[in-house]
């Protein structure tokens, strides 16, 4: 429960924030809007404000739960004061149960998304830029200077720094809502009453807009500037305020850096689903469908009411096309009481709990070599996946990168200033003799393929060799190490190199995947690989380099 | 309704009763065809969740849906799941003999442009079959028809272009074409796609989710064979093309049934867009079935030119129903192999074996699993024939390739009119 309501403070505190910003901004721009309209556009345009605002912070190291929330509670206070700054417009008056078909049906959705954002971490893994930046930040817990960032990673980081990736996820949700607000009140305001609640509704009930709402990327945030952009631009124009394309430019360029961001493919509902085209059309059918259904109350009606139930998560699930992405089902009991959350990480997001775990067990600094796949933005620690390392651990134990061959070529005598041998096989040193007796590398050679020049036997290479001795040199005989030639035996203390070697670039810890090879040969033999077995998590293995 | 009482208005409405009667009883007594029982095995014989989410060319899904509430309530048989089809082509027969008084007035024109519009053979074949082309005809001559009163209502015209192309989905190019009508006399294009919208949102956004172009297969590739297809006999392609040409020509200068001239050239456009920039086959037999009823309505106009309203009444009312007279009660039009299915279906129910494994030439092995479904027989699966395969009956086609029985199998019955042969298994083999 009280990881929850960590998710819950960062998320409500940042979108906060975001909203008094913005409203504060509103307030000195003297804008003449309407009801719900203002939440929206204040939203908008409060992110950017917000982000400004908390760059210095960052800069400072101050980059702290406490300090994030305090800075919204600053400007909430703020909004306060001026809050009748915002001068309130009148609006159409329509039927009041579309007032409160919308307000109950919006409510119902952001639940369902809600509980989809606070469920464990429903993140892209690493796929978001701001996400993954709010995790770098938070783990350096200081901006360094020059380091790009994102738009989004102020208000993500902001989030991050209370309740992780789901509070993240809960501001994304929150931003949906700010977006069927704003299309409320811009459909109230040029259609009707209903025109604005079709929109809304068909905003915040869409199963794509919700799913992407629900991770902690930034498409819904994307589209939320996008939006207010346009409605600044069409109310500076339309009700002669020209200070209001100040804000549309503020979210104008919000939208434009983060349409710098991925985006993420989701199911995008039975009703949009057909239409092609990027994220930033389904706003825009919404618009269109406002337009076309808010004069006729049982059309409008019928199309809401086919849009919020197939939109239902579950209904979803059954209906759409088996290869779409769709949102998980809400889970209320995993998103607020985290029952049996290791067991559905383990299943939802493979990889995650061992993050948790390299967290928890490493300190600050330490470079693991993982076998399992984790996502870099789920764990502060440098990881290095198998693709990278693996090749050299397995010249211990595997017989097809073992350096157990060699090659001997015999070459005219005289004096050379290079050589130069076509390879396209694991070459681990090559020596040069001279009457038998080997001539002695220098320092002045100039290698391609290094790896067979450090005198390590587990470190090879399959490119071309090339050596430029720099100055005439006689030998009559080149010696391979690897895969080429004829079979000799292995050389002595070869885990003792790979270690040195993984020491060499920096490494402290090692994660086996459960039931690998590499776990059996670590504890086989672990007096020889100098590894001390820390622990296991979720079936994988973690060792610490002695 | 126009308060009409000529004879010849009471004349049309008794043939429409006995039309409207004969397609009833014709429901209970045709044995089921291939493609219903398509439609059966695939959208109606199943779960909900399925018939919502699946799609073919063959899923009229309004139609669908309303016989598997018809088979729900009144149990599986040919009957029930013809009963929505059925209940369509009788509202079909009423709002033509409605259009008719309206185009055509209360003489014999009207008679003739009814007779064309309900006894044309590819019109009146899907009066009684469990497709949706019946109701799909219904809803748009019903929107056709408030349509074309003096202060329509285009809300309720909208609601039911939507039922028509939910109904099926050919119905989309009549419906555009009404549409185009309704935009030139001033209708409000929201008011007028409004509850077609929502209404086919319901219907037909999910299954279509999972359509793609390769599910729109039906239909040819020219011109000519499209004709050929609709139009089956030499005297009804004369009779039509003198309907369109008179008609066509004495509508332009009438005020009232001027707006229906468009409706055929607006549709024949579509059709031509959709073949030539998105491959959409040319309408075949059915698939232009709405063609035919639109030259129905040009049977009025036509029937007045030069005041010969008599002599042309009476031949393209002939020719009408020369057309109707090739319609059988026992035998499908289209699918005349399928008579012999129920059949076939109750010799191998009398027989003593059990269990009997049947199979069937392409596609005869639908109907039979249809029967095998619905009477409940405890026996495998209907198969399709294939050379080995090992089964007790076998229904064979001998309408095509007049192929004798394969080896080992004995005649055990022979139908003349669909030329199908049930075979038995030889018992010295």
């Amino acid at each position: 429960m009280r990881e929850t309501l960590s998710v819950l403070q960062g998320g409500v505190a940042a979108f906060a924030g975001s909203v008094a910003a913005g409203w504060i901004v509103l307030a000195l721009l003297r804008a003449r809007l309407q009801g719900v309209e203002r939440f929206g556009l204040a939203a908008a345009l409060g992110a950017g404000v917000y982000s400004t605002l908390l760059l210095p912070l960052f800069s400072m190291g101050q980059l702290r739960r406490s300090v994030a929330t305090g800075l919204a509670a600053a400007l909430v206070a703020g909004a306060v004061l001026l809050r009748k700054r915002v001068r309130q417009e009148d609006a159409q008056r329509g039927p009041w149960w579309w007032c409160v078909l919308t307000l109950s049906v919006s409510v119902l959705f952001t639940v369902v998304w809600s509980l989809n954002a606070l469920a464990p971490d429903l993140t892209p893994p690493g796929m978001s830029p701001a996400l993954e930046q709010a995790s770098v930040l938070w783990a350096q817990h200081k901006l360094q200077p020059g380091e790009p960032l994102s738009a989004a990673s102020p208000p993500w980081t902001a989030a991050f720094a209370a309740g992780r990736h789901s509070a993240c996820s809960l501001l994304h949700v929150l931003m949906l809502c700010a977006l069927a607000a704003l299309a409320y009140g811009t459909g109230r305001r040029w259609l009707d009453v209903a025109g604005g609640s079709v929109a809304a509704l068909l905003l915040i009930s869409n199963p794509g807009l919700g799913a992407a709402a629900s991770d902690a990327g930034t498409e819904v945030f994307l589209l939320l500037e996008a939006c207010a952009a346009a409605a600044f631009v069409a109310l500076a124009w339309k009700t002669a305020q020209p200070r209001l394309y100040a804000a549309a430019a503020v979210t104008g360029v919000m939208a434009g850096l983060l349409a710098l961001d991925p985006q993420a493919e989701w199911f995008r509902g039975f009703l949009f689903g057909f239409v092609p085209g990027p994220w930033i059309v389904v706003p825009v059918l919404a618009a269109l469908c406002a337009w076309l259904f808010h004069s006729s109350t049982a059309s409008a009606l019928l199309i809401v009411g086919f849009a919020c139930l197939t939109s239902w998560p579950r209904i979803t699930r059954m209906l759409a096309p088996s290869q779409t992405k769709i949102v998980m089902s809400a889970n209320p009991g995993l998103a607020l009481e985290r029952k049996g959350v290791e067991e559905y990480l383990a299943k939802n997001l493979p990889g995650y709990t061992e993050a948790r775990f390299l967290d928890e067990q490493t300190a600050e600094g330490s470079k693991i070599l993982v076998e399992p796949k984790i996502a870099r933005a789920w764990t502060k620690r440098e990881v290095v996946t198998a693709e990278y390392w693996m090749p050299l651990a397995l010249a211990s134990f595997e017989d097809e990168y073992m350096p157990d061959r060699e090659e001997r070529i015999q070459v005219g005598a005289g004096p050379r200033t290079s050589y130069k041998l076509a390879n396209g096989e694991w070459v681990a040193e090559v020596r040069f003799y001279r009457r038998g007796v080997e001539t002695p590398r220098k320092q002045h050679w100039r290698v391609r393929c290094a790896q067979a020049f450090d005198n390590n036997p587990v470190t090879a290479c399959r490119e071309d060799i090339e050596v430029s001795f720099g100055e005439k040199t006689e030998f009559d005989e080149v010696r391979l190490q690897g895969k080429r030639g004829r079979p000799v035996r292995p050389p002595q203390g070869l885990r003792a190199a790979i270690v040195q070697e993984w020491k060499r670039q920096g490494v402290t810890h090692i994660l086996a995947a459960h039931g690998g090879d590499l776990e059996d040969e670590l504890i086989r033999h672990m007096p020889y690989w100098h590894v001390a077995e820390l622990g296991e998590r979720n079936g994988a293995r973690l060792f610490r380099l002695e | 309704m126009e308060r009409v009482s000529s004879v010849w208005s009471r004349a049309a409405a008794l043939a429409a009763l006995a039309w409207g009667a004969f397609h009833l009883y014709r429901a209970a007594a045709l044995a089921i065809t291939v493609d219903e029982a398509f439609t059966f095995h695939r959208f109606v014989g199943v779960r909900w969740l399925e018939l919502l989410r699946s799609y073919d060319a063959n899923h009229h899904v309004l139609h669908s849906v309303l016989c598997k509430l018809s088979v729900g309530a009144l149990g599986a048989s040919e009957w029930s799941l013809r009963l929505p089809a059925v209940a369509g082509g009788w509202a079909y027969l009423y709002f033509a003999l409605r259009l008719a008084r309206r185009y055509a007035g209360t003489g014999p024109a009207m008679f003739a442009s009814f007779l064309w519009m309900a006894g044309l053979p590819q019109i009146a074949e899907y009066l009684s079959l469990a497709r949706g082309y019946s109701l799909g005809l219904a809803f748009f001559a019903a929107a056709l028809w408030f349509a074309s009163e003096d202060e329509p209502k285009w809300s309720r015209v909208s609601a039911l272009v939507g039922l028509s192309i939910a109904s099926n989905l050919v119905f989309l190019i009549p419906c555009a074409a009404l549409g185009f009508l309704a935009l030139r006399r001033g209708a409000n294009p929201r008011t007028l796609a409004a509850p077609a919208v929502a209404i086919l949102a319901w219907f037909l956004a999910v299954p279509l989710s999972r359509a793609s172009m390769d599910s729109y297969y039906f239909g040819v590739k020219t011109w000519n064979e499209c004709i050929q297809s609709l139009l089956p006999f030499p005297w009804l392609k004369w009779a039509a093309a003198a309907v369109l040409a008179l008609g066509t020509v004495r509508a332009w200068r009438c005020g009232r049934a001027r707006e229906i001239v468009w409706l055929l050239p607006v549709s024949l456009a579509a059709i031509a867009i959709l073949f030539v920039f998105f491959s959409v086959p040319l309408p075949y037999e059915r698939t232009g079935i709405y063609l035919l009823a639109m030259t129905g309505l040009l049977v009025g106009p036509a029937c007045r030119w030069a005041k010969a309203e008599w002599p042309l009444a009476l031949l393209f009312g002939a020719a009408a129903v020369a057309g109707a007279l090739h319609l059988s009660a026992s035998q499908s039009g289209v699918w005349t192999f399928d008579s012999y299915n129920r059949e076939a279906m109750t010799i191998i129910r009398s027989q003593p074996a059990r269990a009997p494994r049947v199979a069937a030439t392409f596609p005869l092995e639908h109907g039979a699993e249809f029967y095998r479904r619905i009477w409940r027989l405890p026996w495998p699966e209907v198969a399709q024939w294939r050379p080995g395969l090992e089964c007790d009956y076998l229904l064979w086609r001998t309408d095509e390739s007049h192929a004798p029985l394969p080896e080992g199998f004995e005649e055990l019955a022979r139908d003349a009119r669909s030329g199908v042969l049930l075979g038995r298994r030889s018992a010295q083999r």
